[in-house]
């Protein structure tokens, strides 16, 4: 600081103080608009990666299945579970949620809803409880499933 | 923000390093937040299963590429393992077989996969499997259109879907077939289905509508598609002992 004190202040130039208001204003916006989860994950996802992606282009349709190993595992286990809005359901729960998410749509697109399952791609999940997920979601016909995922690399050939 | 520096004769406090920490501060919102992005591999599941009505639908054994992953994560096609690197090039040569080998599949309408997993498959090969399957199609659309599949995957449809010019020809379609068609409809409007259907005036109108001006990239992109459907079978979780 003592440094700064020593310093002539050279001749005035143009005023830079409202800047920092302008950045601020900016930095505000952005807090603001970045949603940064809707909900609180009780699961630990970290999605896996693919290359032939497809982006929802409607997102009113969409409904979230999270599948992961528990965060908490002391109270949890470590086996993966299933969690839809906060909480954690069983699979025969899914078909009461998936009739909730509907319920909240359009009556022209109930039957246009889209499960995006964001599952985790650790090693200790496995395929059951996907497959578990899939079969209810068939027997309520909400057949529009996307596996979640983000831009990866491809494989090399053999 | 501008209070006067009590100590110094008269001297502001510097603010010029304030706009620096704003910004450093915005630049960490700004890398931090991912602005969520839905984006995935989409699948249609198969219809609930009646008991013996659509078990019925058989199709022929040749056209079904047969995919299974065991539990420890390995990949059989066809009866033979493989590794995942030459799955894609294998669906390629399955789907566009064209008759062409015996062994392979008699055209790409005909041609499903079926793809299997094992309760105990990891999520991560699955979604890297079905990821291949999906590469093998888009490539062969994309060959199809004569575009490189990274030309393919970025085409922007829904910016397509507005133009003008496809608009329309979709009220041409509409105007000729005497009803009103959505430019879905007309975009997904399959001439020889429809022709076998025996719906001749509809037909004659989509040539024509068809035919009028030049000839759009979104209606070559979904005569892609319509060449190559899509048809990824997720078979029915083996019980033990099946």
């Amino acid at each position: 600081m003592a440094q700064f004190a020593k310093k002539e202040k050279p001749q005035p130039g143009i005023s830079t103080a409202s800047l920092p208001d302008i950045v601020f204003m900016l930095l505000f916006f952005f807090m603001v608009t970045t949603v940064l989860r809707e909900t609180d994950l009780l699961v630990k996802v970290s999605i896996p990666q693919a290359t032939q992606l497809e982006k929802i282009e409607n997102k009113s349709l969409v409904s979230y299945i999270y599948v992961g190993p528990p965060k908490d595992a002391q109270q949890f286990g470590e086996e993966p579970r299933i969690q839809v809005n906060d909480v954690f359901v069983t699979t025969q729960d899914i078909p009461r949620f998936i009739a909730q998410e509907r319920a909240k749509l359009d009556e022209s697109q109930k039957d246009k809803i889209i499960i995006s399952m964001k599952v985790d791609q650790n090693k200790k999940t496995k395929m059951g409880i996907v497959i578990d997920i899939r079969e209810q979601l068939r027997e309520v016909d909400a057949r529009k499933v996307n596996y979640a995922s983000v831009k990866g690399d491809e494989i090399a050939e053999n | 923000m501008r209070k006067k520096n009590r100590r110094g004769d008269g001297q502001e406090v510097n603010a010029g390093s304030m706009a620096d920490i704003a910004f450093l501060l915005l630049i960490f919102f700004l890398v931090t937040t991912t602005i969520a992005s839905d984006k995935g591999l989409s699948i249609l599941l198969p219809p609930k299963r009646e008991d013996d009505a659509l078990n019925e639908f058989k199709m022929k054994n040749r056209n079904v590429y047969k995919v299974l992953i065991n539990s420890r994560n390995q990949l059989l096609v066809e009866g033979d393992p493989m590794r995942l690197g030459q799955l894609r090039n294998g669906a390629k040569e399955f789907i566009d077989n064209k008759g062409r080998d015996e062994t392979l599949s008699e055209s790409p309408l005909e041609a499903a996969v079926s793809f299997k997993t094992d309760r105990g498959t990891s999520y991560a090969v699955y979604v890297r499997v079905l990821d291949e399957i999906k590469a093998a199609y888009n490539e062969l659309r994309a060959e199809k259109l004569g575009m490189s599949l990274e030309e393919y995957l970025t085409f922007d449809e829904k910016e397509a879907l507005k133009d003008e010019k496809l608009i329309r020809k979709v009220q041409k379609f509409s105007q000729y077939a005497g009803d009103n068609f959505s430019v879905n409809q007309y975009l997904n409007f399959d001439a020889i289905k429809k022709g076998q259907e025996g719906k001749r005036k509809e037909v004659e109108a989509y040539q024509k509508a068809r035919a009028s001006g030049k000839e759009l990239f979104i209606e070559r992109y979904y005569d892609a598609s319509r060449e190559y459907p899509l048809r990824i079978s997720e078979a029915e979780p083996t019980k033990i002992g099946e």
